[in-house]
């Protein structure tokens, strides 16, 4: 019954349509011959009406017999008893469920969409059959960017590509991942996109990277030491070089990777790992005067006086001026004489002076003084940057294409601070839109956030959103047409502020919890898909797609440079 | 088994009906459609019941106990240790009313008939299989006698006939009843129809043992064709039977079957018996050389009473007095159906003397027939 020809896949099974269980435009049913084994998400291809080739995705699989009931086979059993043996085995099959991907033909000027016949062949999908029911084949070969590896039971490997205006706009973007920690794989994911895409579109792509774990991210121009043979495969099917990130060298005007680290202690990098090349950098007040919001957000103001105060520094920053002279109240010396500017966070920690318009009440100064010596106590915030420190919104304004930034942020330990640092790349880079010349800009530039729930959580009802959240939703609302891609993972997707999943094109599932999968951000997996994202192997991951009419599974290698942990 | 070529058949069908039509008036179903008859409730018991017009039977095995005339079988005998029943035959019919046909002489009920019958295989593993052989179908428009047809359509229906002689597909048969006179035309069609079934089984088993003789061969019901009796290794399971026999024991002690099977126990069977063959019994031939017993398959508070879960044994044999190596194959036969019993058809109608294979075979034999709305459209 089996048989194999060169142009055609290996055969599996046959169709069936009941009355119960129909065939439809949407979907089809067929047994399995004994003996083959199939899985879920492996392609099948069925012979359809005028020449025209039905592919299928394996949604669920069930094994059914003639037993009416639990009754018949206990029954069977000699009623019960479980030494018995069938002197003759129930009838069984195994019934396979394949969601139609697409109907192809090579010359039939019109769309199929009618149901598959019952009773027709069903072959494994052979590489061509599945580029075609995912609508590869008409990707033009320079905006192909591999996403993966399909791997199916029979062993036939395809690698899968999504077209990049569909993923770095116009027509769609942006791409979220969630999943269980570690067996998930986000980042490595995230990691190995960018890779794809910055060696085939180097001189389009400008990206940056937050490192929020340990200094995962903070060997990308090193030598990987875990690569296997399995990903050394699959490197080849997707086409992608063993290389890793360059460092950027301005003097030999190399475009690579810059690694940004935080100021720390005596003005020391704070970071888990130092890299050879590195840039330090901090905020003084004279950076971020206009970015205070981002620093007091979630503050409770319900009577909008602190925002009163903030609004005000914003505004009337370089207007400031002390009215009078601050003595230290312990020695009596005058500290900052009248007319003094305000320039830096001691001058504003102390400044007192707000017109009664703005501060009603004395204590409400009281407050704002309190949180900005809380929220700026770190070696982060410096009343003057040394000449070897940067301001991190100044360089993104500069960002070209063909660089690669990592701003390093695992080692702040207040999530505040995480925010804050994310929040002012996001409104610089907004700003940059507006100040550089649009020639000067990249023309996509990749922002790479892992634990996005940390920065934009789903709030409720009534709650306000934060202003890092609403510079991060921004960027997911408006950076598809300008070139802003977002690249964000998470563990949950329903922890995360819904705007910016819904303008996610892509969706990205690993290894994730059942309980979470109930949440309706999931409704782009069916049910059966569901199940299976409970059970996911390290690596493997369920990936939707606008121009997939299912979701798929792929598998991906390690991105190629030095991986820790 | 080749596809079935539905073109094909309809087309056949249109040229007996056309040639029927010229013949006489053909008054369709006032339903506008084939109505699928029911066949008889418990055809099988009917059958036996009509064998059994003389009651009395006599026992050609000697029971050790008069009172309890039945013989323990022990374990039963499984596949693993011997694999005993290997081949499953089962036959099916199908009748459709089509209309009314009048010809000057008579008027009788216009009907068609699809026939189907299955032998299965049992694997060594114990799956089944239909052999190449294993499936026989066809269609047959019912007729009565043709000494009742008008000579010029006999002739024609004859030419259609000699035509698809050469056609190795599945043709529409004109068959025709024996009998010359009936008071119930429609009875009596559908009777020549279930006798072509009969038939059919008939030809598929020999087909089948013609090929191999391995293991035996279970037929489901009673033997009724001697042409059976030809075949080695067969045995015919009853899982309905008349009531009507009485069983007369040595010549000292009689027993109705009720009384004989109340106190049949879970793993027992019977003696074996025949049945006394009255003068001018058209089917004495077969009944000479067929003993017969009961085994019960099954016991217990979930059958609803003494006689559910025996089945009725029937077999080849031709001495009056059976032999000890007849009583062997006998014994190793009946515990050989104690295996049978997993796994169960339940929760079928008489699940509880029927067996999984043949239940296979009917299942098979239900997937294979057309579809009764494909009936409706030969008329249309």
């Amino acid at each position: 019954m089996s048989g194999e020809t060169k142009e055609k896949g290996e055969i599996i099974g046959k169709t069936t349509a009941t009355e119960r269980f129909p065939n439809t435009v949407e979907e089809f049913y067929f047994w399995v011959e004994p003996g083959k084994v199939i899985n879920p998400f492996d392609f099948v291809s069925v012979e359809h009406i005028k020449g025209t080739t039905t592919i299928g995705l394996v949604s669920s699989m069930k094994l059914i017999t003639d037993a009416k009931s639990q009754l018949a086979d206990f029954v069977s059993s000699e009623f019960g008893k479980v030494e018995s043996v069938p002197q003759t085995p129930r009838i069984e099959t195994t019934v396979a469920k394949a969601k139609v991907m697409s109907n192809i033909s090579a010359e039939l000027p019109i769309k199929v969409l009618m149901p598959v016949s019952a009773n027709k062949i069903v072959r494994f999908a052979i590489k061509d059959e599945i580029r075609a029911g995912l609508g590869l084949l008409a990707i033009p070969e320079e905006k192909r960017i591999p996403i993966g590896v399909i791997e199916m039971s029979n062993g036939t490997q395809v690698s899968v590509f999504v077209d990049s205006e569909y993923l770095l706009g116009p027509q769609g973007a942006h791409l979220n991942i969630s999943g269980i920690t570690g067996l998930a794989t986000k980042t490595s994911y995230l990691m190995f996109l960018i890779q794809t895409i910055y060696q085939r579109k180097k001189d389009q792509v400008a990206i940056i990277i937050f490192n929020v774990k340990q200094d995962d991210l903070l060997h990308l121009d090193e030598e990987p030491t875990d690569i296997t043979p399995d990903d050394e495969e699959m490197y080849k099917i997707v086409a992608v070089s063993k290389e890793t990130f360059p460092l950027s060298d301005p003097q030999k005007e190399i475009r690579g990777v810059k690694y940004f680290l935080p100021r720390g202690f005596r003005g020391q990098p704070n970071s888990a790992y130092i890299p050879r090349e590195h840039y330090v950098y901090a905020y003084a007040l004279s950076d971020v005067h206009n970015r205070l919001d981002l620093l007091f957000h979630g503050v409770p103001d319900p009577y909008l006086t602190m925002r009163g105060i903030i609004d005000y520094i914003m505004e009337r920053y370089s207007q400031l001026r002390f009215r009078r002279d601050v003595t230290d109240p312990n020695t009596g010396r005058v500290i900052r004489r009248a007319g003094a500017p305000v320039a830096t966070w001691e001058d504003l920690r102390l400044f007192e002076d707000y017109p009664r318009e703005v501060v009603r009440y004395e204590r409400t100064a009281w407050r704002f003084r309190g949180l900005l010596r809380q929220f700026t106590t770190s070696d982060l915030f410096v009343n003057q940057r040394s000449h070897t420190e940067v301001y991190l919104g100044e360089e993104v304004k500069k960002i070209k294409a063909g660089e690669i930034y990592v701003i390093d942020i695992a080692r702040i330990t207040d999530e505040r601070e995480q925010a804050f640092i994310i929040g002012d790349v996001m409104r610089s880079l907004d700003e940059m839109y507006g100040e550089r010349e649009s020639k000067e800009i990249p023309s996509k530039i990749i922002i790479l956030i892992d634990e996005l729930n940390r920065y934009a959580p789903r709030i409720g009802a009534f709650e306000e959103i934060s202003p890092v959240t609403e510079q991060i939703r921004e960027i997911a609302r408006t950076g598809r047409s300008r070139g802003t891609i977002l690249f964000t993972a998470e563990q949950f997707k329903s922890s995360v502020d819904r705007q910016i999943i819904e303008n996610s094109a892509m969706q990205v599932v690993g290894r994730t919890g059942s309980s979470e999968l109930t949440s309706d951000v999931y409704r782009f997996l069916d049910p059966e898909i569901k199940d299976i994202a409970t059970r996911l192997e390290k690596g493997e991951l369920i990936v939707s797609h606008p121009t997939f009419r299912r979701a798929i599974k792929i598998r991906f290698p390690k991105p190629y440079y030095k991986r820790i942990g | 088994m080749s596809a079935v070529d539905v073109k094909e058949i309809k087309n056949q069908f249109k040229a007996i009906v056309e040639c029927v039509k010229k013949h006489g008036m053909l008054i369709k179903n006032p339903l506008l459609e084939p109505a699928e008859e029911e066949l008889p409730i418990d055809l099988e018991k009917r059958e036996d019941d009509e064998k059994f017009r003389k009651r009395e039977c006599f026992n050609i095995e000697i029971p050790e106990n008069l009172e309890k005339p039945y013989v323990s079988l022990g374990e039963p005998l499984h596949r693993g240790q011997k694999h005993f029943f290997r081949f499953f035959l089962d036959g099916s019919l199908k009748t459709y009313y089509l209309g009314e046909y009048v010809i000057p002489a008579l008027s009788f009920p216009f009907m068609a008939g699809e026939i189907a019958a299955a032998c299965l295989f049992r694997n060594d593993d114990g799956t089944l299989s239909v052999p190449s052989n294993g499936f026989k179908k066809r269609i047959c428009l019912l007729f009565p006698n043709k000494s009742l047809l008008p000579d010029s359509l006999q002739i024609e229906l004859e030419g259609i006939t000699k035509k698809l002689e050469s056609y190795s597909g599945l043709k529409v048969e004109p068959q025709h009843t024996e009998e010359t006179e009936s008071k119930d035309w429609r009875s009596s069609l559908r009777a020549k129809g279930i006798s072509e079934m009969h038939e059919t089984e008939v030809q598929l088993a020999k087909s089948v043992r013609e090929k191999s003789t391995e293991g035996w061969l279970v037929i489901d019901g009673a033997i009724r064709k001697k042409i059976f009796l030809d075949l080695e290794n067969v045995i015919g399971l009853a899982k309905s039977f008349s009531r009507l026999p009485i069983f007369e024991l040595e010549k000292r002690t009689t027993l109705d079957i009720v009384k004989l099977l109340a106190r049949l126990r879970e793993g027992e069977r019977t003696i074996i018996f025949k049945q006394s063959i009255a003068e001018g019994d058209a089917e004495s031939s077969v009944k000479k050389v067929l003993g017969f017993w009961y085994v019960r398959l099954r016991s217990g508070e979930w059958l609803e009473n003494p006689l559910q879960g025996v089945v009725k044994v029937e077999m080849k044999i031709e001495k009056d007095l059976a032999d000890p190596k007849t009583i062997d194959i006998v014994n190793e036969v009946s515990k050989a159906l104690l295996a049978e019993r997993t796994v169960s058809p339940y929760p079928t109608p008489r699940w509880h003397a029927h067996i999984y294979p043949i239940y296979v075979a009917e299942e098979y034999i239900k997937s294979n027939f057309l579809s009764q709305y494909y009936f409706r459209g030969l008329l249309a």
